[in-house]
């Protein structure tokens, strides 16, 4: 008897260890990718001129909102199993039809907004559809999105800058709200609702079951089609937003926008811990993942490193966030972690042995 | 028949549908063409298709044995452009400099290619991200070598490869009837091809069938690499300059052609004649927009259709159902 009693003890305490490792990942993400982000900052104030102002601090936050909007819907999407990389030009789009509809000041704001956001979610949902009724995996069917919706941007602009804001809205990517910038401060309670739905609503909980097994999830009664319709739908909106929030910062619309803002956001969703399988991700990782990328920019302006490098340094951090996944998923405080105790209680059955060596290989 | 055996015999000869459907796709497809534009099947247009399908039915055939051990491979279009770049660079218009460039430039695609194998095989790196951080690499490195602007070097007696006609058909053909000839004898004839399917298929029941997966994996990319770099020399060829962007569009491309012609995304089923069958079905729909005389914004939307439309249409699910 004394063996079942030491076995509940250590059910005990890694059932313990693994709610307090969860909760943590939930709201925050991995604790080691802040502890980067921190090092870097520490490292660019003694290392960059001008960086250790609160002038530029605030800078920094400003630049990273619109790639910070996008990625909570890349990470939704990713946690769902599926990839969004329409999104660059959903934003083009956004920005452009912004602009577009307000023309000066002559249209009405609230429409410029509300338009945008509306055909976010239809191309959303458009692309959630193809890719869970038929066999075609999302990158393709989203990068093919992506040229459908840049050719009508190009067709909307004529190719060439397009609309401009009303003096209201132009002022918004200026302004201050107290201490902050206001397109700061706006962007938080967007933040603290995508958190609330990730850990606190069913939809979110939903969103990673169909990300680490939709066969399972399906099983378990979730609607996988509506979860994965509803991701990608959050993405395209999320994707328009942000090209709103990139139009209170210029003078027209754009009809390049967006470009470039497709691979930041998976990278800042692969830096803050996600995999692209899915199951595994969160919005608090992601953000880490933002100021990262956004840190990086604003330090590499300042100390005039040509702008070429920027995708070099992108794509090594990238591969550094990667391999650090890949073999975390290796290590055995992870194993640990997914060890399921309860297991000992079943019957064994025979047949092949329960462990695969991961998915190694198999793509997203 | 037992399970076993069926499951064998499926390796040993995968089933023709994917591949064959997409023939009678791009035949259908054909016929509409001519109907549609009577310059389509004029003898000049055709031997067009066959220049401009050249580097992509390469670079597809590359990503189609990628796609077949169960990855995939989204650096291969900047692999494209450094080629471009770099050959034109340092062949600086010297004909004597073509062989040391073309030598350097599949160097590099190896390294690149073997790095990225490297990473997704015994490191264990999810093969998307890891190709995807190669391709901001590479474009990065590309951009800072070029500082920005188009290179141009290339003598005429490299354009020939694909400017130059052999008894009246374009050159770039033949290199790709060449690549289709090398990858149907890699994967048709050899152990190493065998195991790609199997890896596609089951993973680890590879693994412990005694087939050492890590370096089958591994030299896919490598492979894909190579073929990517071969693309690129046909296209700067084709196009007569280097660009660092010359080379983008082709990673969605060549995935797609693939998929098109019946590879299943995740490994194990497919045939490289459907990925030529997708490649021809690809080029000849943008050849047809040109044609027609459609705007290019709407050329543009058509593409991005066209790309989801057959993918979606012609996607087959992976050998193993998860």
């Amino acid at each position: 008897m004394s063996a079942e009693r030491t076995l509940t003890r250590r059910v005990r305490s890694v059932g313990g260890r693994v709610r307090a490792h969860r909760a943590a990942n939930r709201w925050i993400g991995p604790l080691w990718v802040w502890g980067v982000l921190i090092a870097l900052y520490i490292l660019a104030v003694y290392t960059v001129p001008e960086f250790a102002t609160f002038d530029n601090f605030k800078n920094i936050l400003k630049q990273a909102v619109p790639l910070a909007i996008v990625s909570i819907g890349q990470t939704a999407v990713i946690i769902q199993g599926g990839i969004d990389l329409s999104v660059a030009a959903v934003m083009s789009m956004g920005d452009t039809l912004t602009m577009g509809i307000m023309n000066g000041g002559s249209g009405s704001i609230l429409f410029a907004i509300v338009a945008p956001l509306g055909i976010g979610v239809l191309i959303g949902a458009a692309n959630g559809l193809v890719v869970s009724k038929t066999a075609a995996p999302a990158f393709i069917v989203t990068l093919g999105a992506a040229s459908i919706v840049q050719g009508a941007v190009f067709w909307y602009t004529h190719s060439a800058p397009y609309g401009a804001p009303s003096l209201s809205f132009g002022q918004l990517g200026f302004k201050e709200y107290g201490p902050l910038p206001a397109l700061v401060v706006l962007f938080i309670p967007i933040l603290v609702v995508s958190l609330l739905v990730q850990n606190r609503t069913r939809a979110g909980r939903h969103a990673y079951a169909v990300g680490d097994d939709d066969q399972v999830a399906a099983r378990s009664g979730v609607n996988v089609t509506r979860v994965k319709v509803a991701t990608f739908a959050l993405s395209g909106f999320f994707a328009a937003l942000a090209g709103i929030a990139v139009a209170t910062r210029t003078g027209s619309g754009e009809p390049l926008a967006g470009t470039g803002f497709d691979w930041d956001s998976i990278a800042a969703v692969v830096i803050g811990g996600a995999i692209l399988v899915g199951g595994r991700g969160s919005i608090g990782g992601t953000m880490a993942g933002v100021l990262i990328i956004a840190l990086i920019e604003n330090a590499m302006t300042l100390k005039d490193v040509s702008p070429f490098w920027q995708s070099t340094v992108k794509g090594v951090i990238v591969l550094i966030a990667v391999v650090i996944a890949a073999m975390t998923a290796k290590d055995t405080l992870r194993r640990l972690l997914q060890w399921r105790p309860m297991d000992a209680f079943r019957p064994r059955r025979a047949g092949p042995p329960p462990a695969a060596p991961g998915r190694g290989g198999a793509p997203a | 028949m037992s399970a076993r055996a069926a499951r064998f015999t499926r390796i040993e000869k995968p089933d023709l549908t994917g591949a064959a459907a997409s023939w009678l796709a791009l035949l259908t497809l054909a016929i509409v063409a001519s109907i549609l534009s009577s310059d389509f099947l004029d003898k000049q247009n055709l031997l067009n298709i066959g220049r401009q399908a050249a580097p992509l039915a390469v670079v597809a055939l590359g990503q189609t044995i990628v796609i077949l051990c169960g990855g995939i491979d989204v650096s291969v279009g900047a692999v494209m452009s450094l080629t471009t770049v770099v050959v034109s660079t340092e062949m600086n218009s010297d004909p004597s400099m073509v062989i040391p460039a073309v030598l350097l430039v599949l160097v590099l695609g190896a390294a690149i290619g073997l790095a990225n194998g490297f990473f997704i095989a015994k490191v264990g790196t999810d093969p998307f991200v890891t190709t995807l951080a190669a391709m901001l690499i590479i474009s990065g490195a590309a951009l800072v070598y070029t500082q920005g602007s188009p290179t141009n070097g290339l003598t005429t007696g490299f354009r020939q490869i694909s400017e130059g006609e052999l008894l009246g058909i374009p050159a770039s053909i033949f290199f790709a009837a060449g690549a289709f000839a090398l990858a149907w004898f890699l994967l048709r004839r050899t152990v190493w091809g065998r195991s790609i399917y199997a890896i596609g298929g089951n993973m680890r029941a590879t693994y412990l069938s005694g087939r050492r997966t890590g370096l089958v994996q591994a030299t896919a990319y490598l492979a894909s690499s190579l073929f990517a770099v071969v693309a690129g020399l046909l296209l700067a060829a084709r196009i007569g300059t280097g660009a660092v962007s010359a080379g983008s569009g082709f990673e969605l491309e060549s995935i797609a052609a693939a998929l098109i012609g019946g590879t299943a995304f995740g490994g194990g089923r497919g045939r490289i004649s459907g990925t030529i069958a997708g490649v021809l079905i690809l080029v000849v729909l943008f050849n047809l927009v040109n044609l027609l005389g459609l705007p290019s914004q709407l050329q543009q939307i058509v593409r991005g259709a066209v790309i989801v439309l057959g993918v979606a249409a012609y996607s087959r699910r992976a050998a193993t159902g998860s």
